[in-house]
């Protein structure tokens, strides 16, 4: 979908890093920079480019968003640790976030959590399935409280979601 | 139309006249529904003009705080000598609350209509819409919708033909609650950490970049053009309640109710005419115990309170509690206070920034109480330390934050004190496990 996608494979560990912005991202990147007044303007986005190519943001990323935006390290990373949908660690080919603030919460979403968390195997929050397909985690609030219980499984936004049809989710998601 | 439910005959339906028909959606079913006609008219009329018609409509920021819209937009400098800047608050983050996400699936230009009509009246170029990161399907109509607007001339270095500029940026959030906090979003789209910022300055003196800006909520925005549609007059005589609180709102219900989801009143409805007739009420056999009527942050009524009350900015604070987002949160008598409450407390201090010790210490020691009272191991002097706490955590800090996560807290225990005096006294199965 957008530019901002979440989706994409991710980066197996300890290989050396290849560039992000190169070609198209590259291209795309400089395109944002005429829709700011400053490049670090361009942070947010240029990190939802990272995640969206290589499916996390890692150490060696976050270098290299520092160089192309003319920042330090240390100051990109203070800002991708402050927001919680940027990934700091590989996570599982689809990743699926639940609400279960009180309005869900009241209505059943801890059950749609426990049901997610078997049916994929993850057995525990934040932990990704045994066979790579899934990270689970609980978010607070995803601004649907009248459709509980709201998941997000990659970017498809899935409303009134009950625990019987947590199977039939999955398996569109192989 | 409402959604996802037929409209009832007892709301009043303006911003919510399309919601469900996907035509609307579309640069020219938009056009066909009278859309752009108020951005045309705008253009043909001053700054200072459209600034007045807009305070005299009585139109009030409807993201939460309820500051009159017309009087914000005149605090920006009348000469534009420097950039000046627009930003939506599309954050919508707000527990209880999701109508923004319903304009911007269903109406997305009428909210590009209110942006550069609100552009215009405050001498900026440039808007920014900041999107929360979760509402992907918001993003993906908005930007379809923006791309649009350029494709036809009505965005552009020549809006419509008259030789403006007005520009439209969507940037997306990336998961912080605190950034729907005007000051905040302008440090995340600045590309820093979430912080909100001290305030004065004020953002109309030095806000985005350090230029003058507005900020406004995406409802609030989207009522613009019907404003300059039908003029200040109808909208202002859109008022059930107090002269105050004028036009419409929408409302989200949420949790125990038969008919959850999206609702546009006139300001002033009983809110029980709200709860029963057009939400139907509680479910079979049950009755309601708590409305928290705007959004988690604010003060939680009892059901008398609720509905003994009008549905206005007035007429909620006379039951002591906040119109807010009017995000509506019913619980019935199957809910246990304390476990509701304690999960408000753990969203604000899983949300808070951290900048301000009251918030950052009086979130998670909240927290951590209500948690030691659900496992069964709380004590009698945990009401004054919780209450001490409270006050500690309101009007102190740079931003409500932690005033918010006290609310519910001092609320719940002067309302629902035996469901906190059962677990203390044993005489409730703990909820939790003892940490």
């Amino acid at each position: 979908m957008s530019a901002h996608s979440a989706k994409g494979g991710h980066d197996t560990h300890a290989a050396p890093h290849e560039p992000v912005f190169t070609g198209e991202t590259r291209a795309r990147l400089e395109r944002l920079f005429a829709q700011y007044p400053t490049k670090q303007a361009c942070l947010l986005p240029a990190l939802w480019m990272v995640q969206e190519v290589r499916g996390w943001i890692s150490e060696p990323a976050i270098g290299e968003v520092a160089d192309v935006l003319d920042l330090t390290p240390a100051y990109v990373k203070g800002v991708v640790t402050f927001y919680t949908m940027y990934h700091t660690h590989p996570v599982g080919r689809h990743f699926i976030q639940v609400c279960t603030t009180s309005p869900c919460n009241i209505c059943g979403a801890e059950d749609v959590v426990k049901a997610l968390l078997q049916a994929t195997g993850c057995g525990e929050l934040g932990a990704t399935s045994p066979d790579g397909r899934f990270t689970v985690i609980e978010v607070e609030c995803l601004g649907a409280c009248g459709f509980p219980t709201p998941i997000l499984v990659d970017d498809d936004f899935i409303e009134s979601v009950t625990p019987d049809q947590v199977a039939g989710i999955l398996k569109r998601y192989p | 139309m409402g959604y996802p439910h037929p409209s009832h005959p007892k709301e009043t339906v303006v911003l919510s006249q399309y919601f469900g028909d996907a035509e609307a959606r579309s640069y020219d079913g938009w056009a066909k529904r009278g859309g752009y006609e108020a951005f045309r008219k705008a253009l043909g009329m001053t700054r200072e003009a459209i600034v007045e018609e807009v305070k005299a409509s009585g139109l009030r920021g409807r993201g939460g705080a309820g500051f009159p819209t017309g009087l914000k937009w005149s605090f920006m400098p009348k000469e534009v000598t420097r950039p000046h800047y627009l930003v939506c608050n599309a954050d919508e983050s707000e527990p209880g609350t999701f109508k923004d996400r319903e304009v911007m699936r269903w109406t997305p230009h009428a909210l590009i209509e209110g942006c550069a009509i609100a552009s215009h009246a405050i001498g900026a170029e440039r808007c920014y819409i900041y999107i929360r990161g979760e509402f992907t399907e918001p993003w993906t109509v908005m930007s379809a919708a923006v791309e649009e607007a350029y494709a036809r001339g009505t965005l552009g270095a020549d809006a419509m033909g008259s030789g403006k500029r007005v520009d439209m940026v969507l940037h997306r959030g990336a998961g912080a609650y605190i950034c729907g906090e005007e000051t905040a979003m302008m440090n995340s789209i600045e590309g820093k950490r979430g912080n909100p910022r001290i305030k004065p300055p004020f953002p109309a003196v030095a806000g985005l970049f350090g230029m003058p800006t507005t900020i406004n909520n995406v409802e609030t925005l989207a009522a613009v053009p019907h404003i300059l549609n039908r003029g200040a007059a109808w909208y202002k005589a859109l008022c059930l309640g107090n002269p105050k609180s004028t036009g419409t709102k929408l409302i989200s219900i949420c949790g125990h109710i038969q008919r959850p989801g999206n609702y546009e009143v006139t300001m002033g409805t009983p809110l029980k005419e709200i709860l029963y007739e057009m939400a139907g009420g509680p479910r079979p056999g049950r009755t309601f115990k708590a409305i928290i009527p705007g959004g988690s942050s604010v003060p939680i009524m009892t059901r008398e309170e609720a509905e003994s009350a009008l549905f206005d900015y007035e007429g909620i604070a006379e039951k002591g509690s906040l119109l807010g987002s009017a995000g509506l949160i019913v619980m019935d008598d199957t809910t246990d206070m304390v476990y509701q409450i304690w999960r408000l407390a753990r969203f604000y201090a899983h949300e808070s920034c951290a900048q301000c010790t009251q918030c950052r210490e009086g979130t998670a020691w909240t927290t951590r109480i209500l948690e030691r009272i659900l496992a069964g191991k709380g004590k009698q002097e945990d009401f004054q330390l919780l209450l001490d706490l409270s006050e500690n955590m309101t009007g102190k800090t740079i931003c409500v934050l932690s005033d918010s996560c006290a609310a519910p807290v001092v609320s719940g225990i002067q309302k629902f004190r035996s469901e906190f005096e059962a677990y203390i006294a044993g005489a409730r199965e703990p909820a939790l496990a003892a940490v």
